[in-house]
């Protein structure tokens, strides 16, 4: 396989993963026939790749549309108002949280010197971030979104309870914050796991 | 998405992209693979349309979903170590609204030759 093939391989990525599956190998024969053929023409290599990104450019996007959409049927559905409040609330309460916790942070650890104050601003502001990533996920509606909930969740009840445990220093809302969203959404993904909405 | 098991009227699918169209227009006679039918479009068009692999499998996969265009099997080329190619096939509802199409251009045409915008001549 010849350089521009292995590039041009790179740039499907630019696709959505079962437009990829159903049509990657075609694109990428098509590609290299379209190359062999513009290099027989005598058109520039540069005159070809910019047909080809621009091809990309307008075709990749509308793709993208689609699957988020679930118009090609690849996507995780978010059913109902309560799981798209609970991602809303994830992603509202992930950034109170990370700003509540850098806060917490920069005045309890290193304005009054406090290495476990730092320690739990710190994890706080990472549990924060993963809220706001699992709620992104939700709302998005990715196939991927239940297993990046699910990993997103986990590991900001880890931060929280590892801050709780090592570096009790953060609020008692950040903490509860911390446990009581997390759990929701564990909860919220595994119920629409066993309810078969997973495309 | 259009449906095709409802049986809806040809009309209702056009307008068409302009690369849909031609895609139909080239299984118009017979089964082609993709890089066949990108062939036989930039030939029809001098060279004017090139359809690059994005746009023609994007569009393949609109026209599939609505059921104008079946895949007819995978087989290698007639030269000998021809990778084996995913070929192409017009259903009717397919060369239907391909008619349509043509029709609604057609009159399209006929407006502007009567508004002098193509030759002076009416249709």
């Amino acid at each position: 396989m010849s350089a521009a093939e292995r590039a041009y391989r790179l740039l499907l990525r630019c696709y959505p993963r079962r437009f990829r599956t159903e049509f990657g190998a075609e694109m990428a024969l098509l590609f290299r026939d379209q190359r062999l053929a513009a290099a027989t023409s005598g058109e520039s290599a540069a005159a070809f790749w910019r047909r080809i990104v621009w091809d990309l450019i307008r075709s990749a996007p509308r793709q993208r549309i689609d699957a988020l959409r679930g118009a090609d049927g690849s996507h995780f559905q978010p059913e109902g108002r309560v799981m798209k409040a609970l991602a809303i609330v994830s992603a509202l309460v992930g950034v109170f949280e990370a700003f509540n916790a850098s806060a917490e942070g920069w005045y309890g650890g290193i304005a009054a010197r406090d290495g476990y104050a730092l320690t739990a601003g710190a994890l706080g502001t990472l549990a924060g971030l993963l809220l706001v990533v699992a709620g992104a996920a939700l709302l998005r509606g990715a196939r991927s979104a239940p297993s990046i909930v699910h990993s997103a969740a986990a590991g900001c009840l880890a931060a929280i309870v590892l801050a709780a445990v090592f570096a009790p220093r953060l609020s008692v809302l950040a903490t509860l914050l911390g446990v009581v969203v997390p759990l929701l959404l564990l909860v919220f993904v595994r119920r629409d796991r066993a309810g078969a909405q997973l495309a | 998405m259009k449906q095709a098991n409802h049986d809806p009227a040809p009309e209702s699918y056009v307008p068409l992209p302009s690369a849909s169209f031609h895609i139909l227009v080239a299984l118009v006679d017979g089964e082609r693979h993709g890089y066949a039918i990108m062939q036989e479009v930039a030939e029809r068009t001098d060279g004017s349309v090139r359809l690059g692999p994005g746009t023609l499998y994007g569009s393949l996969k609109r026209l599939l979903a609505d059921g104008l265009v079946v895949e007819a099997g995978e087989r290698a080329g007639t030269d000998a170590g021809e990778e084996r190619r995913r070929y192409y096939r017009l259903t009717p509802l397919g060369l239907a609204v391909a008619r349509a199409e043509a029709r609604r251009l057609e009159s399209m045409v006929r407006t502007a030759r009567q508004k002098k915008l193509l030759g002076g001549r009416t249709a």
